[in-house]
């Protein structure tokens, strides 16, 4: 029960993730959706390491994934703040410079 | 080169012959001579021209005399003109012969000549051209003695055609007189119908007998005898002797020719020029077999009763001896045809004498009438003549007494000779067409008839003691003598010693070549005379006894058919030349409305296609615009309103790419699970 | 259902429910404050499945970390101090639509794994503190360094692309 449960959440919390994403308007609230993503796939993890004998292996995993998520968050705000600096708005419909228009 | 080697061979002819040469070539000299004086020198030209012709008669006499006692015997002289020595190219050579028949008429033709250039000092006395005048005689005598040397028949066209251009220069001579050129003009056409003939019998003779020469033309009958060509080619002989002796039908040019000078008439159509088809059939009688004499006697025979009546009832004196001239001809053309071609040389020479002198008195009497006074051609003028001295009628009375065969004249001899030898035929085993046969003396005999009574027609009428006499009679000496001698050559004597009524005795014959072995017929000359004397008869009743010679004249159409000579002429005029211009004119009216109506038509057709398409272009325009166009823009407003739809995919939005990569992953994994699971 | 299972379903709903205001909710600082107690929820999810470890390392690291930093970005990146932070939705059916299909697929392998596995697994609550860091520093010791030389380089490069290059640094 456990096991599904957690499951279940960890896919939860990636659709709304892949959602926040997609439709939230601030890039912001994009970044957080992909930290959800994350959180949603190292919770999948962790239930299923319990499979493995030697579930610490997958613990140590999840742990450099979650290094990695804070740097990528790091260099993403960075960029968010760059880009508010220039464009002054965080509105991903208006962030559309790279196209010919 | 090769044309100096022909000049070196020409003057290399043996002996005696070199002087028969030299005397042509002297008349071209003269001619040349005359050329280069021009108007400004007339009367040194008419004396150089009448020295030149007594020098030539000199040297012709000496030539033919040497050559007819036979002391140098036959001189012929052959080269090759074209120089294609020992080739196989069948070119014919250019040839010069002067053997006895040709001396004959060399020296009879000189004499001729003579005599006409004394008689043109006279005659043409006052004439502006009269260096022009004698050139063209000389030229015209150097073409004929050229033609009488003629080796072969190649030759013989070559001087045949250069005579008749001679003919043509004198008889336009006056070029101010439109008729003159007509004449001219019409006399070249049918001559040239003539050498056409003649043309195509060469042709036959030399590329098909493979012969031509006269030399040898014996040879060449024998071997061809009872071939088709023989006949073809004796046909075509008989068209070219048509155009130049003036027979049926090409005969009109010579009544038409007398707009010439009257010297000029009596050199050319009555002594020399007629008389070359003559000499030609005399030339190619071995050649013609019975079917093409027998046609060319008929003929001869027919024209010469045609020529005959016309003579009957002409006015204008020129054209009477002119259809006398033609209707002698004939005489002789029945002789050559039936194959005693002797005779008709005999002929030939006699008449050339005393039709000569006949024309030139007629030109004595045409110059003495003065101008403006009417026709001075018309006899009925001349007959008002006073003042005629005896000797010319005398001249006129011998002349006429030759033409008409009376005895003790020229004449008679010959005319005799043909007789006999056409009577011989009919009655021979060459005549195989039994009654028929007989056509060509009957017809003779009925010429005689009827040339008495022309000749004696002429004499009545011209001194005819009714008519009041008014005008007064003149010559000059120039033409007196060149009469005179004329007439007196009329005699008997010069040609038949002792004999005048025998021809077989004349000294000429013998040196004319053996003839067909008819046989003798004697009685012929009694028949004939029998048609002299109902002739003369005749004239004298008609004309003697009347008062009035104008009797003749009136509307009656038989007289005027045969006054007209049968409207040969307007025949012809329609006929042909009107053929002619038709066909002119309607390849005119084809040019206007076909041809060039068919290039309207075709401009016509490429403007109506203009408009048509034109219009057709209008009409897909307006197609287009209603029904295309909407069509179109319909559809360019979905490939817009697409384009542009599909544009926003590109918007440059992150979250749409994600939702891109989103669907294509899902997709992607929709596939390959089916590969997986 | 033990009573594990029951805090499980607790902490769970708790996450879920929280992740879908955060998805639904027009205020960023109200998003803020449900990231909070999605990544809270999360680290006590770690602990119902024998991480703990994990789950102290998942508070120190998202909550004292990465939502401090979305907290420092979110107020660097303010219009005014009047209004609101405010954020619509674009794209919304895409994202449900997208969202709906994974979540299905997702649940599909989940309930197939579970088929496959039969036996729910039986967790270890053991501490696992001991043994992580024998395996990082023993094991996976060139992993860790490697993750600690990005680290740096993600520090250097935000700082750079944020510009604080030509700033004096305070």
């Amino acid at each position: 029960m456990t096991f599904l449960l957690t499951t279940t959440t960890a896919a939860f919390l990636f659709c709304l993730g892949i959602a926040m994403v997609i439709a939230r308007k601030n890039a912001i609230l994009a970044l957080i959706g992909i930290e959800l993503m994350l959180n949603a796939s190292n919770l999948n993890l962790v239930a299923f390491s319990n499979f493995w004998p030697q579930k610490e292996n997958a613990h140590v995993a999840i742990l450099f994934v979650m290094a990695i998520a804070a740097a990528e968050v790091a260099v993403g705000l960075a960029i968010v703040l760059k880009v508010y600096r220039k464009f002054r708005t965080l509105e991903l419909n208006e962030l559309d410079a790279l196209t010919e228009e | 080169m090769k044309n100096l080697l022909f000049i070196q061979h020409y003057f290399s002819l043996s002996g005696v012959v070199s002087y028969a040469g030299y005397a042509s070539l002297l008349f071209l000299f003269s001619a040349g001579l005359g050329t280069l004086i021009g108007k400004k020198g007339n009367q040194l030209t008419a004396r150089i021209s009448t020295l030149v012709s007594a020098a030539a008669l000199l040297l012709g006499l000496f030539a033919s005399t040497s050559t007819l006692f036979g002391e140098i015997g036959i001189s012929s002289a052959r080269f090759s003109f074209w120089g294609f020595a020992g080739s196989e190219f069948p070119l014919p050579a250019f040839s010069i012969l002067f053997d006895k028949p040709g001396a004959l008429i060399f020296s009879i033709v000189l004499f001729i000549s003579l005599v006409v250039h004394i008689y043109s000092l006279g005659y043409m006395k006052g004439e502006a051209n009269l260096s022009r005048y004698f050139v063209f005689l000389d030229l015209f005598t150097f073409s004929m003695l050229m033609l009488v040397m003629a080796g072969n028949l190649f030759t013989l066209c070559i001087f045949w055609e250069l005579v008749g251009f001679g003919s043509w220069l004198l008889i336009g001579f006056w070029t101010e007189k439109r008729t003159a050129g007509i004449a001219a003009q019409k006399a070249m056409i049918l001559n040239r119908v003539g050498d056409a003939c003649l043309l195509a019998a060469l042709l036959i003779v030399t590329l098909v007998l493979q012969g031509g020469d006269f030399l040898g033309i014996e040879e060449l009958a024998a071997r061809w005898r009872n071939s088709g060509w023989i006949t073809l080619a004796g046909l075509f002989f008989m068209g070219g002797i048509m155009g130049k002796s003036a027979q049926f039908p090409l005969q009109i040019w010579l009544p038409k020719a007398m707009a010439g000078p009257t010297p000029a008439s009596a050199m050319i159509h009555a002594a020399t020029m007629v008389a070359a088809g003559v000499f030609l059939l005399f030339r190619i009688s071995p050649l013609i077999d019975p079917v093409a004499g027998f046609t060319i006697a008929c003929i001869g025979a027919f024209t010469a009763i045609l020529a005959g009546l016309s003579a009957c009832v002409q006015w204008d004196i020129k054209k009477l001896l002119a259809y006398s001239t033609i209707s002698q001809l004939g005489i002789m053309v029945v002789a050559g045809g039936l194959g005693g071609a002797q005779a008709s040389i005999f002929h030939l020479s006699t008449h050339a004498v005393f039709k000569c002198g006949l024309f030139l008195s007629a030109g004595i009497l045409i110059h003495a009438w003065p101008k403006g006074k009417g026709d001075p051609q018309d006899i009925r003028n001349h007959a008002q003549f006073s003042g005629v001295p005896l000797w010319f009628k005398g001249a006129l009375l011998f002349q006429l007494a030759a033409l008409a065969a009376i005895p003790f004249f020229s004449g008679f001899l010959s005319k005799e000779a043909i007789l006999e030898v056409t009577a011989a035929w009919s009655f021979s085993a060459h005549n195989r067409l039994g009654a028929l046969g007989f056509i060509p003396i009957v017809l003779l005999l009925l010429n005689s008839f009827i040339t008495a009574y022309y000749s004696a027609r002429l004499f009545l009428i011209l001194f005819s003691k009714e008519v009041k006499r008014t005008i007064h009679f003149h010559s000059s000496s120039f033409m007196i003598f060149p009469a005179l001698i004329l007439s007196l050559f009329s005699f008997f004597i010069f040609w038949s010693f002792p004999n005048p009524f025998n021809p077989a005795q004349s000294w000429m014959l013998p040196f004319l070549g053996k003839r067909l072995d008819l046989g003798e017929v004697h009685g012929v000359v009694w028949v004939s005379l029998f048609f002299v004397g109902l002739g003369v008869f005749g004239a004298w009743f008609i004309f003697g006894l009347n008062k009035n010679p104008n009797l003749r004249t009136g509307k009656n159409t038989v007289l005027n058919l045969i006054y007209s000579h049968y409207y040969l002429d307007t025949l012809y005029d329609r006929l042909i030349a009107g053929l002619f211009f038709r066909m002119s004119r309607f390849s005119r009216w084809v040019d206007v409305h076909v041809i060039d109506g068919w290039v309207k038509g075709a401009a016509m057709l490429l403007w109506g296609a203009g408009k048509f398409s034109y219009n057709l272009v209008s009409l897909s325009w307006q197609i287009e615009k209603r029904m295309i166009d909407p069509v179109l823009l319909l559809i360019v407003d979905g490939v817009k309103t697409s384009a542009s739809r599909l544009k926003e995919t590109q918007s440059g939005k992150i979250q749409q790419w994600v939702i891109f990569s989103l669907i294509l992953l899902l997709i992607l994994v929709l596939i390959f699970s089916y590969f997986i699971v | 259902m033990t009573a594990q299972e029951y805090i499980v379903l607790t902490f769970a709903t708790i996450t879920c429910f929280s992740a879908l205001l955060l998805l639904l909710s027009k205020n960023l600082v109200k998003a803020l404050i449900l990231l909070f107690v999605v990544l809270l929820g999360t680290a006590a999810l770690f602990v119902l499945n024998g991480g703990d470890f994990l789950a102290m390392a998942q508070v120190i690291l998202y909550l004292g970390g990465i939502l401090i930093l979305i907290m420092f970005g979110v107020m660097l990146t303010q219009k005014g101090r009047s209004e609101e932070a405010q954020s619509g939705w674009s794209f919304p059916l895409s994202a449900a639509t997208i969202s709906g299909i994974i979540f299905c697929g997702l649940m599909l392998m989940v309930a197939e794994s579970r088929k496959a596995l039969e036996t729910n697994p039986s967790i270890n609550f053991n501490p696992t503190t001991e043994i992580i860091a024998n395996i990082l520093t023993n094991q996976w010791v060139f992993a860790f360094e490697a993750i600690s030389v990005l680290l740096l380089i993600a520090m250097l490069g935000a700082a750079w692309i944020s510009g604080i290059r030509n700033e004096k640094i305070a």
